[in-house]
């Protein structure tokens, strides 16, 4: 997939080789022609013309001067089919360096890698060889290098344009992990609706997105105590929501360009969230959810923290912690038959047994017996797929044998 | 054959070919830790079984024995005792045109195998028929241990062959090579010139045959079927069910036959060889008396009757009927004096004649002691009763 | 030369020596998925490792055969091969025919009429019209 540059302003958009064909076909010398050739290819349209231009030999001002003959002048009848061959002659007189300072003073500050420096072809003038012949046309000439392909290589891209999800990337999938950082999110889900509905005037700027989390602050938040309502609403101390809020807070909301850090997973074992779990006595579980706001905080908070996106669909069913635990927490998948008995069976033990863990194929069975290797010759004397049809299926075959 | 390097601890590195020999030992060993590629999708299907880059190898290696399910339940079928290794009978499963490395395939074993097999058949024939002429006793010995036979007792328990040898192919499985020239390995007193025998210009008599030629009294390195037709090294390659695909086949399962029998012996000592024979091989059934063909039945019962003393035979009619009918039947006994040394019932009195006369030899030479005969190899166990002489004829007739 | 020979070579009696029992080899296909696999996954789990240790001179496969029926095939000496398929079927119904599969020549079907049959000739001859005391018409 070929991405395009997400860009600011319009004065880089100009500035960067969008096609890398506009770029080569300009004469080698000017830069500055480069320049008037790249703000024609922003027009639409302008580009293929002018391609096609070039390779007619038509595009006369504009042509590459490979050949050590003067270019013509540009006949009349194509300068006014051309739009960008109305160019002023006295800016040609402009050396490269000077058009190229001018070039970079108009860049803006970027972490794209540009193509800045570019080898320019003696002009034919310059080529002692007498017997040089210049091409009358650019069909049948060799390209070489360009700028092909140049927005496909991902060094070229710069760490600001790397897409950052919201949630956690790789998904958390053990159970007591799960578990923990729900806990972790509840608390802070707390803290965070008790700020929303602005019962805290401090920590203005509290960022509910950060999602760097070590070991002692996962322990140390998620082990707040929770109290439970007689009608199910969780609630917190007073000391426990400012340090809450303190923890979220730490981090300033990310400045405009600055790049965003990569979630990172729990610095947690499986057995260490266990523990940490056992800990913990049951009640926070009826913690009852229903409040929108405690809602939405503890399902963006999930999904940071754990990346689970949990559907709506799902999340209106869910009236307390324990339904959201069971709609977040898989039950681990059954194993397949072969692994059940190759780990709690006496079968693989016996001598005489042989049990597969997929299907024995055709082939698996030619190579239990030697001949595979036989089959596998023949075909590759013959040039014929070793498996499958390579594209002569049943259909082309059937062809072959109707004559059709 | 190994070059042994004085900086280098011995290696068990495997050399089983002689184009292998020359190439180095730790380039072999980076092929042989490549998986081996079957030109197959490895992601949808990973292989079933970790293997060296195995095609190099003419035959698996030996630690993939314990894996095989194919090769354990055939100990088990055979009744092997667990003293014998899974290596072991997975060596006897490969034949010398599979893997022409000695240390990798089953001659070894096959020659053990086949002297304990003969010692065992001969003595049990020649205890049991002490009379049989040699030509017969070849072929009494060649009914219970040839070729032919060994094959069928391979099938009989159940061994299967691979298409094609090769280090991928199941432990379980007997590996040979149909197409593979291997000059065949006979054992026993090979002769000088084959080709003058042939041209009948060495004579090749019984006596002569006991001295030279294998156990079953046929020239070593001189096949009789060979003679039909020599095919094409064209028609080799691309035709099946031939008399050689069979001739070949035929050896390579009675070789791992011969091999089992030897590894039995190498294993678990004589006592378990020689039950392993007897169980297998000697408990198969023949007809002894269907080998006889005679060529002049009549005289050779009065040459017989004269070196014994017998008075000359006289054959008689017993009884008849239909005489003159479409379907006659004659009742001919032969005597001798008084004694009626064997009778014969056929459409013509002539052929009575000759019939009687067969079964009066047949009841000569097929003379037993018994089914039971105490034969030599029992007196090799601890505290076995003594001796007692055997009866030994004194030769079978001879007539011009 | 006298006597000639006649090439033969000798039948196996199985059964006097050694025996060999003539299913060699039985493969076990199942479904993870499907629900007419359930018995024999069970039987696979439950039965198969008793019943493979019993016979350790039969080769057993396990292998899957995602979206079909559970089989037993059952392979013999003389090359043939039986197939049953035991869809929906319960353990222990699988076992009878794992059993069935077990005790079988794998030998095609046929009707037997004769009690025994016998490669040894008669212990008291045929009776022969000529011998004796003959008949009085």
């Amino acid at each position: 997939m070929r991405r395009l540059p997400r860009l600011g302003s319009s004065a880089t958009v100009a500035a960067l080789p969008m096609s890398s064909t506009a770029c080569l076909r300009t004469p080698a010398a000017s830069l500055f022609k480069c320049e008037i050739a790249l703000t024609s290819a922003t027009q639409p349209h302008s580009v293929p013309r002018q391609r096609h231009q070039v390779w007619a030999n038509r595009f006369q001002s504009q042509r590459r001067c490979l050949s050590s003959a003067p270019p013509p002048p540009a006949s009349t009848p194509e300068k006014a089919v051309d739009g960008a061959s109305d160019v002023d002659t006295q800016n040609i007189q402009l050396s490269a360096s000077q058009s190229r300072r001018r070039l970079r003073a108009r860049l803006p500050k970027t972490d794209l890698t540009i193509p800045r420096k570019q080898r320019t072809v003696p002009r034919p003038a310059d080529i002692p060889d007498a017997e040089y012949v210049p091409a009358e046309s650019g069909l049948g000439l060799e390209e070489v290098g360009g700028l092909e392909g140049w927005w496909d290589n991902p060094a070229h891209w710069g760490p600001s344009k790397n897409y950052v999800g919201f949630g956690l990337q790789e998904k958390v999938m053990d159970a007591a992990l799960l578990q923990v950082l729900a806990r972790k999110a509840l608390v802070e889900a707390i803290a965070l609706k008790d700020k929303f509905e602005s019962k805290i005037k401090n920590y203005r700027r509290v960022d509910p997105t950060p999602a760097e989390f070590r070991m002692a602050e996962l322990v140390r938040i998620s082990s707040k105590e929770i109290l439970v309502a007689e009608d199910g609403s969780p609630t917190m101390a007073q000391h426990d929501v400012y340090k809450t809020l303190k923890a979220l807070s730490h981090r300033l909301p990310v400045a405009e360009g600055e790049v965003l850090p990569k979630p990172v997973g729990p610095e947690m074992t499986p057995e260490e969230a266990k523990e940490l779990l056992e800990s913990w006595d049951r009640n926070w579980k009826a913690a009852s959810i229903e409040d929108p706001a405690l809602r939405f905080y503890l399902v963006k908070r999930i999904q940071r923290l754990t990346g689970h996106v949990i559907p709506d669909a799902k999340l209106v069913g869910v009236r307390h912690m324990g339904g959201l635990l069971s709609v977040l927490v898989k039950p681990p998948k059954a194993l397949k038959l072969a692994e059940l008995i190759t780990t709690k069976s006496l079968l693989p033990t016996l001598p005489n047994v042989k049990i597969y863990p997929r299907r024995v194929t055709p082939v698996d069975k030619e190579k239990m017996v030697g001949r595979w290797k036989l089959i596998q010759k023949e075909l590759q004397e013959r040039g014929l797929p070793v498996v499958g049809t390579e594209g002569y299926g049943a259909a082309v075959e059937k062809k072959w044998v109707t004559g059709n | 054959m190994r070059t042994s390097r004085p900086d280098q601890p011995f290696r068990a590195v495997r050399h089983q070919s002689t184009s292998a020999l020359a190439l180095d030992s730790a380039l072999e060993a980076t092929a042989a830790d490549e998986p081996y590629d079957d030109g197959t999708d490895h992601v949808r299907f990973p292989p079933l079984e970790r293997l060296p880059n195995a095609t190099k190898l003419p035959s698996p290696l030996p630690e993939r024995a314990l894996t095989s399910a194919k090769l354990a339940a055939l100990h088990a079928r055979l009744s092997l005792p667990q003293k014998l290794p899974l290596q072991t009978l997975a060596r006897a499963l490969v034949d010398i045109s599979a893997d022409e490395n000695p240390l990798f395939n089953n001659v070894n074993l096959a020659f053990v195998g086949q002297t304990i097999t003969h010692y065992h058949v001969a003595e049990w024939l020649m205890c049991r028929y002490p009379r049989l002429p040699m030509t017969i006793m070849y072929a009494a010995m060649k009914a219970y241990a040839g070729d032919e036979t060994l094959h069928s007792v391979a099938r009989s328990w159940g061994v299967e062959s691979a298409a094609e040898p090769g280090g991928e192919v199941d432990s379980g499985l007997l590996q040979f090579s149909m197409y593979k020239p291997v000059s065949h390995i006979g054992f026993g007193y090979g002769r000088k010139d084959n080709s003058r025998v042939e041209q009948g210009r060495w004579r090749r008599g019984i006596a002569n045959r006991v001295l030279f030629d294998d156990d079953f009294g046929e020239q070593i390195g001189y096949d009789t079927r060979k003679k039909a037709q020599i095919p094409t090294s064209s028609q080799r390659t691309f035709s099946y069910g031939t008399e050689e695909t069979r001739a070949a086949a035929e050896r390579a399962h009675a070789a791992a036959v011969r091999a089992v029998v030897g590894s039995v012996y190498a294993h678990c000592g004589r006592e378990a060889g020689k039950a392993f024979i007897r169980a297998h091989i000697l408990s198969r059934t023949i007809d002894v008396s269907t080998l006889f063909e005679f060529k002049s039945p009549v005289v050779e019962l009065a040459r017989l009757c004269q070196r014994e003393d017998f008075e000359p035979p006289v054959a008689r009619l017993l009884s008849e009927t239909g005489r003159l009918s479409r379907t006659p039947v004659f009742v001919v006994g032969i005597f001798s004096g008084k004694d009626k040394l064997g009778e014969a019932v056929a459409g013509n009195l002539d052929h009575a004649r000759y019939k009687a006369a067969m079964n009066s030899l047949k009841s000569w030479y097929l003379y037993s002691p018994g089914e039971n005969v105490r034969v030599p190899s029992e007196m090799l166990v601890e505290g076995s009763k003594a001796w007692e002489p055997t009866y030994i004829d004194i030769g079978e007739i001879i007539h011009g | 030369m006298g006597v000639k020979a006649v090439h033969r070579i000798t039948t196996g009696r199985n059964g006097l020596g050694a025996f060999i029992l003539q299913c060699k080899k039985m493969d076990f296909h199942y479904c993870d998925w499907a629900g007419s696999s359930k018995g024999m996954n069970g039987f696979i789990k439950s039965i198969l490792p008793k019943f493979a240790a019993a016979h350790p001179q039969i080769e057993f496969t396990v292998s899957p055969r995602p979206s079909k029926h559970p089989v037993i095939i059952g392979h013999y000496i003389n090359g043939r091969d039986k197939a049953i398929c035991v869809r929906n079927l319960e353990p222990l119904q699988i076992l009878k025919k794992v059993e069935l599969l077990r005790d079988a020549s794998g030998e095609k079907l046929k009707k037997v009429t004769k009690p025994v049959q016998s490669i040894n000739e008669s212990v008291r001859g045929i009776w022969s019209p000529y011998h004796g005391n003959g008949m009085r018409v």
